[in-house]
């Protein structure tokens, strides 16, 4: 296992790849070996050979305007359905296609309106087994304080819909979600905890009303990885918790499980790395 | 992992990840602190990492400021106070630790006149200035000391990346990548924790040049595809100046500027990535890729216009441009060409589809991931910013694979650089047990 300082043993990147910053999303399918990531910057999603490496060429993409993608952000891959769930923040949405969708192809389905809550989804979990659907919000419509908040929802939901259930509220401990992943029956998620509030108007074009200057960037209260089981429902604290300033979690982000071997990995924006977690007793 | 490697910069990373516990450091016996305690001796009784926050986040409540009340208030709740300690798991310390303790090199910028450089650092989030005289032969190992180190909650410094000066007054910019939203100005003199004069600038600002015949600093914003104006000095919330945004423009995703006051102009580097709909809920015409480009404008252009001239093409060679330089003496441009590891050099007044008139890269010349590139015509010298842990200061008319004259080190000779930039993702590859980090 790399530890320590260590560079990594390939790189994908350069012009070819189509990456762009803000690679907020990323998965890898095993059934299929292949790597999938998601643009931002150009509102795209770009699949790799499992084995790329340098300026590898994406197999295919999905980009245009039926896609209604904007800000995708995680992804995650159903093989039992063969589809493919993406949370895009600008829109509010959760998004699945086809698994071996490619080009301007249009979502199968949509889950977002004033009925879901969601606000500024970033992850998205699928459990195919109970047939849910799960976002990670950075923040909620009606949540307390507008706090984010895990929105569960049946994985064949369409449209405006509200949620089977929705775990946020003091007691969560949650400011604001990040990433999540579903294995047996619990929701694992990063609580990366801080409340960004853009000090410029939607575009970029001036100021807003009120604002002063800058934010503090990376404040807030400490993050954590929290669980949760998927039929939990309201204001419910995390069955289980890392959280506390010898995990050196500040602010998580991105979450891997590997249940195998009982480990749980988190990266962290602040330490500029990532970090994991012998907690075979999670699983 | 992901390797943000500089924010900017799309990227994905795999590192080797026997997903075991076995090959860490157990329970209790944090890696980090190991790592910490490998800092550099020049490091010691400087702030720790910007943004550290302790259990209640104090640090971050005493510099609220009003604009941000909601965000900054917002703590731990009681209810969850009063639970946490009953919950499963808590303060568990990690089995793996991967991160980089010293600084990476992003921006640089050169005051030839007053001898100074600074170099900003996308992973302790700082920015370091040296004297420009510094850096040792290649073969040297050992770190160079900085004048002064920026580097604490008071900086506004998170994910620092462009750099500019103002030779005229005796400051230096940055501007932020991240969420910070700023571009952060410091006295040359700044040292440690120092408290920044903070200016509020779209989210996505990269690139930073400045002009003294304009009194006005230009800053590339990636998100919205824009180049936006502000007056020197400027702070908290001020209006922007003007601003270049619009189709004409071509801008997609700008990346480096730098201000050509002698010919009155601004240069632009381009990823090519593109999408109205980032930051428009209600646009529905989807992304777009252009190909990479550096396009020129007139110094005082406002609105959608479109660049006077456009280097672009496969016989280019751009790849990612990411950081540029101009010299106005030599009629020469530098561009930071990051996956090729090498530097172009084209003439200042090239257009179309032309080929680069001397490449700088190979094992020798020690360019790995260059992120920013300066002149300085005085010395006749060309200094190239590695994401990692190497600036090297090249003779101005170098040209393939030579070594440099000097190399500034922000670590040992050797040292890994882990190369993240704000990871935010991750996943497993179970075929190949490895962890996939993008940036």
């Amino acid at each position: 296992m790399a530890s320590g300082n260590t560079e990594p043993v390939r790189i994908i990147e350069g012009q070819k790849t189509k990456l762009t910053r803000v690679a907020h999303g990323i998965a890898y399918d095993a059934k299929h070996d292949e790597i999938i990531a998601t643009e931002p910057m150009a509102s795209s999603i770009a699949f790799f050979r499992g084995g790329a490496s340098g300026e590898a060429v994406p197999e295919r993409i999905i980009q245009g305007p039926k896609t209604q993608l904007h800000q995708p952000f995680q992804v995650t891959v159903d093989n039992e359905h063969n589809e493919l769930w993406v949370a895009d923040f600008r829109t509010d949405l959760l998004l699945a296609y086809p698994l071996d969708g490619k080009g301007d192809v249009a979502p199968i389905r949509a889950i977002g309106g004033s009925k879901s809550g969601m606000w500024m989804p970033i992850g998205v979990a699928v459990d195919p087994q109970r047939n849910l659907v799960v976002a990670a919000s950075f923040m909620g419509t009606r949540t307390w304080h507008h706090n984010g908040g895990l929105f569960i929802f049946d994985r064949t939901a369409n449209g405006n819909v509200a949620p089977k259930a929705v775990i946020a509220g003091p007691s969560t401990g949650i400011i604001g979600l990040w990433h999540a992943q579903v294995y047996d029956g619990k929701i694992f998620t990063t609580a990366i905890n801080i409340k960004y509030l853009p000090p410029y108007d939607q575009g970029g074009y001036a100021p807003k009303r009120g604002c002063e200057g800058p934010p503090l960037p990376w404040v807030g209260p400490l993050g954590f990885v929290g669980m949760w089981n998927i039929t939990d429902n309201g204001d419910v604290p995390p069955r289980a918790i890392i959280r506390g300033p010898g995990t050196d979690l500040i602010h998580p982000g991105g979450i891997v499980l590997d249940p195998s071997h009982g480990e749980i990995f988190a990266s962290d924006s602040n330490h500029n790395g990532y970090f994991g977690f012998l907690l075979p007793t999670l699983f | 992992m992901i390797r943000s490697r500089l924010g900017p910069v799309g990227l994905i990373a795999m590192v080797a990840a026997a997903m075991t516990a076995a090959a860490g450091p157990g329970p209790g016996s944090s890696p980090i602190a190991g790592l910490i305690g490998a800092r550099p001796a020049w490091a010691a009784g400087a702030a720790d990492k910007a943004g550290k926050v302790e259990e209640e986040n104090a640090t971050s409540r005493d510099l609220a400021s009003p604009v941000n009340a909601n965000v900054n208030s917002l703590e731990t709740s009681d209810e969850f106070r009063r639970v946490l300690e009953k919950v499963p798991g808590g303060d568990v310390s990690p089995c793996v630790a991967v991160e980089d303790p010293y600084p990476e090199f992003n921006g640089i910028a050169i005051d030839p006149q007053n001898g100074v450089v600074v170099l900003s650092d996308t992973n302790l989030k700082s920015a370091l200035i040296y004297d420009l005289k510094a850096g040792g032969p290649p073969e040297s190992s050992a770190i160079t000391a900085p004048k002064g180190w920026i580097i604490g909650p008071q900086t506004f410094l998170s994910f620092a990346a462009g750099v500019a000066v103002d030779p005229v007054r005796h400051e230096l910019y940055t501007t932020e990548n991240d969420i910070g939203d700023d571009i952060a100005a410091f006295p040359y003199s700044a040292n440690g924790n120092y408290k920044a004069r903070a200016l509020a600038v779209p989210h996505g600002s990269y690139g930073i040049a400045i002009s003294q015949k304009y009194h006005q600093m230009a800053t590339a914003i990636q998100h919205d595809a824009e180049i936006i104006f502000y007056r020197l000095q400027a702070q908290g919330a001020e209006l922007p100046l003007r601003s270049i945004r619009g189709m004409k423009t071509k801008l997609a995703d700008p990346h480096g500027v730098a201000w050509d006051d002698k010919n009155g102009e601004l240069l632009v580097t381009n990823y090519g990535n593109w999408s109205r709909g980032y930051w428009d809920p209600d646009y529905t015409g989807g992304g777009h890729y252009y190909p990479p480009s550096i396009e020129v404008f007139k110094d005082d252009a406002k609105g959608d216009v479109a660049p006077t001239r456009v280097i672009q093409g496969p016989k280019t060679q751009l790849d990612w441009p990411t950081g540029i330089a101009v010299d106005a003496m030599h009629n020469e441009i530098a561009i930071a060409n990051e996956p090729a590891n090498e530097v172009l050099i084209f003439r200042r007044t090239d257009s179309g589809d032309v080929a680069p008139i001397r490449v700088l890269g190979g094992p020798q010349s020690h360019i790995v991931h260059p992120m920013g590139v300066a002149f300085d015509p005085i010395r006749d010298e060309l200094w190239v910013a590695n994401f990692g842990h190497e600036a090297e200061v090249f003779a101005r008319e170098a040209s393939g694979n030579v070594a440099p004259k000097r190399i500034v080190r922000n670590a040992p000779a050797g040292a890994p650089a882990a190369g993240f930039g704000n990871p935010t993702a991750m996943a497993y590859d179970s075929k190949r047990d490895e962890l996939l980090v993008p940036n």
